[in-house]
């Protein structure tokens, strides 16, 4: 009976062992970079919706900012008065009264008033 | 029999797939093996999506952050006349839109019924509310095209200023053309690739450059305050008839520009459909001969020489002059008056008198102090010079005209520099309409800060002159008409004769007031000026009452408190110090 080479056998299962281990090493790899790929191409459909949104937002903004500016237009204004039969004047001096802060407004100014309390 | 048709058939369809899967891989080999360039540049050209990220015009505000300029967006409406004729709809699609746009059916129908033609307007500008309207209609061959358009909420208000940007989104006269650098922004760029459906594939990006907005730009004008400017001068116009109208309200302390309108005026929105005379800015654009608001100049310059004092008195010569051989005349005859008179009545034989004395070479040198003859250097296109000759060239009596603002020409807003040197203790400030610009991240770019250009007149001088000026705004003064209640105005009328094919004429005038207020501590300056007005014609009764009209909302508005007692009794104590 012939004996058992055992160095071949070592051979043979240390290219097996290679070769499993770059197979999946390879599959890991095509893994992440499938993974990758779809990442990208949902980042890049967020980032063109999110886009649209702005755009939209941007749009929506302006036309409010221009309604604004229409109703707050002196001309606008006074227009709509007339139509209304509305004169609107200033009030007289005399009918005027100035109110003024009670409380000091610097913060400065508070920092004295306390010092000067202690 | 049947075998044998059987096997025949099996091997003509095994040939004819081993021949088409041959040919598949031949052409697969082909393509993957040869070099391919044509054809691999074709589809990368088919798939290449290049976009130039257009950006919008950034807002122009004013002083309030009220909006008078922005970037809409809006549509234009087109239709594919192809689509709409195949489908035989040319007439209903015409009614519809029509009808919805509120356009004239013929004209529609004239864009509509174009055989061959893939894109026709019907409506340019479309708000997205219209083309929401036109969309929800859901018509075939009817499509839209995003883009912006410039609106001017307030229409006419301050269209002098802020001129306006052309249909490619340039800026072409006014704020927007000098300010266009700023407000234009400057558009991105993308490049990337597209999938079949013609979509782009934002994970494909290769170059992506973003936009940068346009930056906003902040005035120094107040729309309020702009809006009774323009109402009085809009009133002014029917009145007293004048060719022309113009006014600029000042702050006196800071000499930034709060309101400035001329008469004609337009709807910057259609701008296309006015000429360039109603476009021209007169209050800077403007050269003219201002008359006696001049004579303000050469009094000061000579109190401040210290030649005269508020009371010496000179002979008006019961109103005929001879200097050099040429007559001078006075509206009305006076004899003696002192120099608070001579403002008051506004004298042209005094006024002469006095610039006499200061001679030639030290009123010229107060003259260009004042700033004229050249530019304020303003933010704003077209600004005029004035005209003011050097003294070599003045012949021996251009003194005396020049006292009375003949043989000289300036711009309203040099005129109304001069008094609000005088109100501003002889600081002469330089003028600003443009606050700050300010970029879409809130960053600064830059800010106008007060700034005193020259100054020169003396504070004591600048004081004695409102007091006097004050007279004119009171009884026996010429302008009356000026006065507003509860303050002390401190101003002059103004009339000078136009040149009409080289010669002064007699009933043609360019009439004018100028004064400050609250005259002891002055806040606001105001020029009135009115090209030819009729039939009346002096300063006093026309461009005086316009100035009242602007300056008593103004004060109201701008909630400016009239001079107490307690300040009146400082102001006095500083003009009886002797110098």
């Amino acid at each position: 009976m012939a004996r058992r080479n055992r160095k071949n056998e070592q051979r043979g299962n240390r290219f097996a062992v290679w070769g499993i281990g770059i197979i999946t090493i390879l599959a890991v790899m095509m893994g992440l970079y499938l993974r990758l790929c779809s990442t990208c191409e949902q980042l890049g459909r967020k980032i063109k919706e999110q886009e649209y949104l702005r755009a939209e937002m941007h749009k929506q903004v302006v036309n409010e900012q221009r309604n604004w500016s229409m109703a707050c237009s002196i001309i606008n204004m006074e227009r709509m008065l007339a139509a209304q039969g509305i004169a609107m004047t200033f009030p007289e001096q005399k009918n005027i009264i100035r109110l003024k802060p009670l409380e000091p407004a610097d913060p400065l100014q508070y920092a004295q008033r306390n010092s000067a309390r202690d | 029999m049947i075998d044998r048709q059987y096997i025949w058939r099996t091997t003509l369809v095994v040939v004819l797939l081993l021949a088409a899967w041959s040919g598949l891989a031949v052409r697969l080999g082909m393509l993957h093996l040869n070099d391919n360039v044509k054809l691999r540049d074709r589809i990368q050209r088919m798939r290449i999506v290049k976009e130039e990220l257009r950006v919008g015009r950034g807002r122009v505000l004013d002083r309030n952050e009220n909006i008078l300029a922005l970037d809409l967006p809006v549509k234009d409406i087109r239709v594919d006349p192809v689509v709409v004729l195949s489908n035989g709809q040319a007439r209903v699609i015409s009614q519809v839109l029509a009808r919805t746009l509120d356009l004239p059916y013929k004209q529609v129908y004239d864009r509509v019924n174009r055989p061959g033609r893939r894109d026709e307007p019907i409506m340019r500008f479309a708000t997205e509310e219209v083309a929401d309207r036109v969309a929800r209609l859901k018509m075939p061959g009817v499509f839209f095209r995003s883009q912006t358009m410039r609106f001017y909420p307030h229409t006419t208000l301050a269209c002098h200023v802020l001129g306006f940007s052309n249909m490619e989104g340039v800026g072409s006269a006014g704020i927007e053309q000098r300010l266009d650098s700023y407000l234009k922004g400057r558009s991105g760029f993308r490049e990337s690739l597209r999938d079949g459906k013609r979509h782009e594939l934002p994970d494909r990006r290769k170059i992506v450059i973003a936009a940068e907005e346009g930056a906003d730009v902040h005035l120094t004008l107040d729309m309020n305050v702009q809006y009774y400017l323009e109402k009085a001068l809009d009133a002014a116009m029917t009145n007293f008839n004048p060719e022309a109208a113009w006014a600029i309200v000042q702050d006196v302390r800071t000499g930034f520009i709060l309101g400035m309108a001329s008469r004609p005026a337009y709807d910057l929105n259609i701008f296309n459909e006015t000429g360039p005379d109603i476009r021209l800015n007169r209050a800077i654009g403007v050269n003219y001969e201002p008359g006696s608001v001049f004579k303000i100049g050469v009094v000061a310059a000579a109190i401040n020489e210290g030649l005269i004092a508020t009371n010496d008195l000179f002979d008006c010569e019961n109103g005929m002059w001879f200097y050099a051989g040429r007559p001078l005349k006075d509206f009305h005859p006076y004899g003696i008056l002192d120099v608070t008179g001579i403002l008051r009545k506004s004298s042209n034989i005094g006024a002469a008198k006095i610039a006499v004395m200061l001679g030639p070479e030290r009123l010229y040198r107060y003259l260009k102090e004042y700033g004229l003859g050249r530019t304020t250097g303003i933010e704003l296109p077209g600004e005029e010079t004035g005209i003011l000759n050097p003294v070599g060239k003045w012949a021996k009596v251009d003194i005396t005209r020049i006292a009375m603002g003949h043989t000289v020409a300036v711009t309203a807003l040099q005129m109304l520099n001069m008094i609000c040197c005088i109100g501003n203790d002889g600081f002469l400030m330089k003028n600003h309409i443009v606050r700050k610009v300010v970029d879409k991240d809130g960053v600064v770019l830059f800010e106008n800060k007060p700034e005193a250009v020259a100054r020169p007149i003396t504070e004591r001088t600048a004081a004695l002159m409102r007091q006097m000026l004050m007279e004119v705004t009171r009884e026996g003064g010429t302008g009356t008409r000026a006065a507003i209640p509860g303050f002390n105005v401190a101003g002059k009328t103004g009339t000078a004769e136009k040149i009409q094919d080289g010669r002064y004429v007699h009933n043609a005038n360019v009439s004018s007031f100028m004064g400050i207020f609250p005259a002891e501590r002055p806040e606001i300056g105001i020029v009135v000026v009115l090209d030819n007005p009729q039939p009346l014609r002096t300063g006093g009764v026309t461009a005086g009452p316009v100035f009242a009209q602007i300056a008593e909302p103004v004060a109201r508005y701008l909630d400016i408190q009239p001079v107490n007692a307690t300040e009146m009794g400082y102001y006095q104590r500083m003009l009886e110090d002797e110098p």
